[in-house]
């Protein structure tokens, strides 16, 4: 039932039409992705310093020296508590920023509050990340200046230069995050949301919370799963506030696999570890994607035309 | 009218958060912008606020450089742009029209390109761009943004197609349209707002990206803007005025696209749910 | 323009190659055994080809067009007496990570700049893999040094015994040229200090850190430096306390080859640290290691502002500094320039004082603190092995000798004279020469962290540093994990570099 042709031309390559639609896009992913990467694989196999001479076979070293090394397996542990941390916040702040805008009863505020929360993408990532490692400074940041000033002196901390504070103020980075792919994801979402519905749930008399719970949430499910794994590549690959912030200390509290990954390539130019590094990221990605979009998946119908 | 009940009719609570959010998410653009007007004696004494006199020369010197470092970017991202959207269009409609044998394994297994950290395969992608003679030339650095952002695009164009009420192309099909014509005539023209998504998402991607043009083009005066704007900070010194006005000019193109593109952008990702 | 730029490419290298034969052969027919000497100082030989050049921080049109347009004269200068040779000037790419991508990259596709810039502890851990080795060439003549003048006779005259003491590579040799130096000094806000009745005359560290606990009680953090897993100042800090504690026994650790007449207290080698510690004198058993320590801990909980660990830069801390945040910031020679400018109140230059024997009980040799300072300059110039396979060797150095000639070198140094010159017949800026008495205080033992064996051992060295200094794990703590990170490092040390002492 799939594709009847009527036309006469059309019936002879019926089979091959759809991969004619996908030969392009993937002949150049074969090129530019699928081909570096298997290379990739082979490379974290090798011991090959500084991209120079030919990489050597080694087997599993560079992954046993991984697991062997506190540091990575601290990088590793801070990953999954920024990742958690923070794709849980970035998800509550953006779908409560989502249900306000929502909630506004005029449409052009509505759009309004949009665009002044999504203009902000177009901020160089590095000012923003330079911007908050001045609100986090010890003497003249804001935060320690507003906690000062509103008589909560004694909250004041050295946020990013101790290891209990560090990460979480990292995480913390950004906040509200409403300039992000999942606020966008959740306003316009909520937006198409079927009236009917929402109709309905009026005349039942819920109240806002309710049908935020009982009606919006799981109607959003598909929105969500999107949003969260978009969060968890983010999470896995955050270099960032390392580079421009913390360098991954102090000691090893801020520490992530791509700043690893990075500091090993491109300081120490050892690049088989580097890589062997890059594929544990990738199996992290792979796994947890892979769970997220079999749960989108189970509730999708196959579009059969 | 009671206060309260005004205060609801205009949605003040909720106006109130909103506006602590808009501040709190455009303010590092207000300190870009207010940073770029002020001199290093400036910058660092009125750290938070803004300063007078304001200095607009710091516009005009660095006006020049950083004029060709956008040319360079306009260079490499319209064509990506162009790639991704027509690519996206193609496998999303693809995936979504057609039951073929391996769809889902064809599909799962361009997703899971997504997890694979663009800086992983960089330095293997180097090797085959220097084998392939691709350094320093334009498709050198048009042609791997556009693999790095085909896949989630693709993503988006398949969900979109699916949203497509199937009698459309039920219509044309009994008019005798091939699955060419039905992806020209029908799908292409309805696929816009979808396109608006993309076309946002991959400017940003391209405009900010540093790493690959760093090392896929040898000579610096191909760079585009966000790679170039690395030699404003000097390794002992700093002139904090030139280089926010480098990165405020830097972001006048993605503004001014923005206003143009954002009813389409958030349309587009409307038709995600 | 792209066809006709790719079709040049080939057109030259043949050009190149047909030259570079009959440059080769001439010398060969006339006995081939001083190769050294048939190259560069030969002026009269037909130099010709084009070559690429990354000056680093003296060629940044964006940050500093005037330097930029200096460096352009003094090339073009070249190019017309030597109207052969074509040199493209490399502009500034970005700060140490983003420039090490950069380079990684190039080299890996053989398409790095013919003489470029590098770090002398990245250049020596890369060595005659990559670079050139310049160490016959410093016995030949430069023949741009006027007749007479010190580096006529000899290249390597040109620059002092200690910068061509540290800069040596592992093995002995020499990748590179270093031409400017960092000096560090202890900027001090004399408004606050007066406020606070304190004098920077300290006779000894205890006195200042005394007078930091004054300052804490006025309000002000006392000294800006900061410390995270990369580079960052404290490092100097603790060059000064390794120093001290180990001052003693160190100078037994030197090796006869590294040697230099007259200097009997001088910095370690890379060799000579690693085989310290191999041998079992640098070691947390040590009761010396206890000493550094101690100095380590008590001065940071005495002096060094809140929030060091992290957040904070370089630029931050000047930051700090000019808005009365920090009473006192150690800073370079670079820094100087850019607080002229933006200090509005009375400030002055000073430095650390020498540490007592009420805090170390050993013996001190010199009643003066160490002198921070090093090679790590804007002007530490290699040439790539692809050059001398290109058949570029010749012009390469000829030019390198050029530029480094003082007539030529002082002209790029004045253009941007942020650090000290290290070149004989070029003068300091005013400004540079402000940090003269640093100058003249005894070598440290130990250079940074990060050079003393490998990189690795710098970054996880300041790691457990930095939860030491913040009270986060105890000095058993420390001792325990450093051991094997010392151990780990000198190994690695050793056999990247071939030291016969390894498998011992």
């Amino acid at each position: 039932m799939t594709n009847q042709h009527q036309s006469a031309s059309g019936a002879r390559w019926d089979w091959l039409t759809p991969y004619l639609f996908l030969a392009p896009a993937f002949l150049l992913l074969i090129a530019l992705r699928y081909l570096p990467a298997v290379q990739a694989v082979y490379y974290s196999f090798t011991e090959w310093k500084g991209f120079f001479g030919s990489p050597e076979f080694v087997g599993f070293s560079n992954y046993s020296k991984l697991f062997h090394d506190q540091i990575f397996l601290a990088s590793l542990r801070n990953m999954v508590v920024y990742t958690v941390v923070r794709t849980l916040l970035v998800l509550g702040m953006t779908f409560f920023a989502a249900e306000l805008i929502y909630s506004l009863r005029n449409p052009t505020m509505q759009f309004i509050w949009q665009v002044l929360l999504i203009i902000p993408m177009i901020i160089p990532e590095i000012v923003v990340f330079l911007v908050w490692g001045f609100v986090f400074n010890t003497q003249t940041g804001i935060l320690n200046t507003l906690l000062t000033a509103i008589g909560l002196g004694s909250w004041a901390q050295p946020w990013l230069s101790q290891s209990s504070t560090a990460l979480w103020a990292i995480t913390f980075i950004g906040f509200p995050f409403v300039a992000s792919i999942p606020f966008l994801i959740f306003t316009s979402s909520l937006q198409g949301m079927p009236g009917e519905v929402l109709e309905a749930a009026k005349l039942d008399g819920c109240n806002t919370l309710r049908r935020v719970l009982h009606i919006d949430l799981p109607l959003m499910r598909g929105p969500i799963t999107l949003a969260v794994i978009l969060l968890i590549l983010e999470g896995i690959r955050v270099l960032l506030p390392q580079l421009v912030l913390t360098g991954g200390g102090p000691g090893s509290s801020t520490e992530s696999p791509a700043n690893y990954l990075y500091r090993t390539a491109f300081q120490y130019g050892d690049f088989g570890l580097a890589t062997a590094v890059g594929m544990i990221m990738l199996l992290v990605g792979l796994v947890f994607s892979y769970l997220s979009l079999r749960i989108r998946y189970q509730e999708a119908t196959d579009v059969d035309i | 009218m009671s206060i309260s009940k005004r205060l609801r009719q205009y949605d003040i609570p909720q106006q109130i958060v909103l506006g602590i959010f808009a501040f709190l998410t455009l303010f590092p653009f207000f300190f870009m912008v207010m940073s770029s007007f002020k001199t290093n004696e400036q910058f660092f004494k009125q750290f938070w606020t803004p300063a007078l006199p304001l200095h607009p020369e710091n516009y005009t010197r660095v006006f020049p450089r950083v004029a060709m470092f956008i040319g360079n970017s306009l260079l490499y991202s319209i064509p990506t742009l162009i790639l991704v959207s027509i690519l996206a269009m193609l496998t999303g409609y693809g995936f979504a029209r057609f039951r073929f044998r391996g769809r889902e394994t064809l599909f799962l297994l361009m997703l899971s390109l997504m997890m694979l950290p663009a800086i992983l395969t960089l330095i293997p992608l180097f090797i085959q761009m220097r084998d392939w003679g691709w350094l320093n030339t334009p498709h050198g650095v048009i042609l791997p943004w556009t693999s790095l952002q085909i896949v989630f695009a693709t993503y988006i164009m398949r969900v979109f197609f699916e949203k497509l009420p199937k009698e459309v192309f039920e219509a044309a099909r009994l008019d005798g349209a091939n699955e060419w014509q039905l992806f020209m005539r029908i799908a292409v023209p309805l696929a816009l707002p979808g396109l608006g998504t993309i076309a946002v998402l991959d400017l940003l991607f391209t405009w900010n990206d540093v790493l690959w043009p760093l090392v896929a083009l040898l000579d610096r005066d191909r760079f585009p803007i966000a790679s170039g704007l690395l030699a404003f900070r000097g390794d002992f010194q700093t002139d904090y005025g030139p280089l926010f006005a480098g990165y405020t000019l830097a972001s006048l193109p993605l503004i001014i696209f923005f206003v143009f593109m954002i009813r389409r952008f958030i349309s587009g990702l409307g038709g995600m749910v | 323009m792209l066809y006709w730029k790719r079709m040049l490419v080939p057109l030259v290298l043949v050009a190149l190659f047909l030259s570079g034969c009959a440059g080769t052969a001439a010398p060969s027919d006339s006995g081939a055994t001083d190769t050294a000497a048939d190259t560069a100082a030969d002026a009269d030989a037909e130099l010709s080809g084009s070559l690429s050049f990354y000056p680093q921080n003296y060629y940044n049109p964006e940050a500093l067009p005037d330097a930029a347009a200096v460096v352009e004269a003094v090339r073009d200068e070249y190019t017309t007496e030597n109207p052969g040779v074509s040199i493209e000037l490399v502009p500034y790419v970005g700060d140490a990570n983003t420039y090490r991508s950069w380079l990684l990259t190039r080299l890996s596709a053989g398409q790095a700049p013919n003489i470029t810039w590098e770090q002398y502890s990245d250049r020596n851990a890369e060595g005659a893999e990559v670079w050139v080795d310049l160490t016959d060439y410093f016995e030949q003549p430069n023949p741009y040094v006027a007749e007479g003048e010190p580096g006529s006779k000899r290249w390597a005259d040109l620059f002092p015994d200690y910068v061509l003491a540290q800069t040596r590579g592992g093995d002995g040799r020499w990748y590179e040229v270093s031409l400017d130096w960092i000096e560090t000094g202890l900027f001090y806000n004399k408004e606050v200090f007066t406020q606070a009745g304190i004098e920077p005359d300290w006779t000894n560290m205890e006195d200042l850190m005394a007078d930091c606990q004054a300052l804490r009680d006025a309000g002000v953090e006392p000294v800006g430096v900061f410390i995270t897993p990369e580079w960052s100042t404290y490092q100097w800090l603790d060059d000064i306390f390794f120093s001290s504690a180990f001052s003693d026994v160190g100078p037994e650790w030197y090796m006869e080859k590294y040697n230099i007449p007259g200097r009997d207290f001088r910095r370690l080698n890379p060799e000579e640290f690693a085989k310290a510690v191999h041998d079992g004198h640098v070691s947390v058993d040590n009761e010396r290691f206890d000493v550094y320590l101690d100095l380590v801990k008590q001065f940071t909980d005495a002096c060094i502002m809140d929030g060091f660990a992290g957040g904070v830069a370089l630029a931050d801390v000047e930051r700090m500094f000019v808005e009365g945040q920090v009473s006192m910031a150690w800073l370079t020679t670079g820094s100087a320039t850019g607080l002229a400018e933006s200090v509005k109140f009375d400030y002055g230059l000073t430095y650390f004082p020498p540490i007592s024997n009420a805090m170390n009980p050993h013996e001190i040799h010199t009643d003066s603190s160490y002198r921070v300072g090093g090679p790590s300059g804007n002007a530490q110039y290699g040439i790539t092995q692809v050059t001398a396979q290109q058949g570029l060797l010749d012009e390469a150095l000829d030019f390198l000798m050029f530029w480094t000639a003082p007539q030529n070198f002082s002209r790029v140094y004045d253009s941007y004279p942020a650090l000290v010159p290290m070149v004989a017949g070029v003068e300091p800026s005013e400004i540079a020469a402000e940090f003269q008495f640093v100058a003249g205080m005894p070598e440290r033992l130990v250079g940074d962290p990060i050079a003393r064996l490998t990189p690795q051992f710098g970054t996880e060295h300041n790691r457990l540093f930095q939860q030491f200094m913040l009270g986060e794990i105890d000095a058993e703590t420390l001792k325990t994990q450093y051991q094997p990170l010392l151990e780990q490092g000198a190994t690695d040390a050793c056999t990247q570099n071939e030291w016969d002492w390894c498998g011992e």
